[in-house]
């Protein structure tokens, strides 16, 4: 388990957004694997309709598959469900962490000092992507990462703005100590 | 051939499964930030499982294994002598 404290590493750092995917980004799976846990079950009312004589015949077989078939459905839904529900994306009054799941055995994890933050845009795409409020960021920094992109994330305006309030706080607050 | 010896390969395939949920468990309490949501996402996990290989185990039940299974390599075709 890790723990948002061990993330913080300044006294007065706090965290301001701890951002998953939105629920879209989860529905999209959920569909895929509703939709393969219904096609046996018409595939099955078709056959019977036609008078086909395979269950009769490979009742046993059949009875395997099917178990096999539902249980693969299910790990399948749940593995990407996991991938995405591991993505986060963590912005603290100092930081930006990013932790991306591609894969089960994948991940990255970066993080950039919010200072280094040049350009934080905002994109809303889409008739659903609009009426549903959700979007993409992409945060240009001056690092070797460069690019952060968090993808389908709720509210992505209001992110943005935060990001970038955070971080014309930050730059007036070292002018201040320089002066 | 008879039919129970399907239930090899099933066996196999349920200690896949069974790995397989244990490297996602792993995954869920390695790398969540949420003790709440991980311990409800392993009981969701679980409890699908369960529900599926009951389901199956029930309808497994009702086969008759030791029937013997023959798969034809040839469609038998028969001809009408004049």
């Amino acid at each position: 388990m890790i723990h948002l404290k061990e993330l913080l590493h300044h006294k007065d750092e706090r965290v301001v957004y701890f951002l998953r995917h939105h629920w879209i980004a989860y529905a999209l799976p959920a569909l895929a694997a509703a939709v393969l846990a219904v096609i046996p079950i018409i595939a099955g009312s078709v056959l019977s309709g036609i008078g086909s004589t395979l269950l009769d015949r490979w009742g046993g077989v059949v009875t395997i598959g099917l178990s096999v078939y539902y249980l693969s459905v299910w790990l399948f839904f749940f593995t990407t469900f996991l991938s995405t529900y591991l993505d986060v994306w963590i912005i603290t009054t100092h930081r930006i962490v990013y932790i991306e799941q591609h894969s089960l055995f994948s991940r990255t994890i970066a993080e950039q000092a919010l200072f280094r933050v040049q350009d934080v845009t905002s994109t809303i795409e889409g008739v659903l992507s609009t009426l549903l409020g959700y979007g993409n960021i992409r945060v240009q920094t001056a690092g070797t990462a460069e690019q952060f992109t968090f993808k389908t994330i709720a509210r992505p305006l209001d992110v943005s703005r935060t990001i970038s309030q955070l971080v014309e706080n930050l730059h007036a607050r070292e002018t201040k100590t320089d002066t | 051939m008879t039919l129970s010896l399907l239930l090899i390969p099933y066996i196999l395939f349920i200690l896949f499964y069974a790995l397989w949920s244990f490297v996602l468990m792993f995954h869920v309490f390695r790398y969540s930030f949420m003790s709440a949501q991980s311990w409800l996402l392993t009981i969701l996990h679980i409890s699908v499982t369960i529900l599926l290989l009951s389901l199956s185990l029930a309808a497994i039940s009702t086969v008759d294994w030791s029937q013997r299974i023959s798969i034809p390599l040839m469609p038998s075709v028969t001809y009408d002598t004049p």
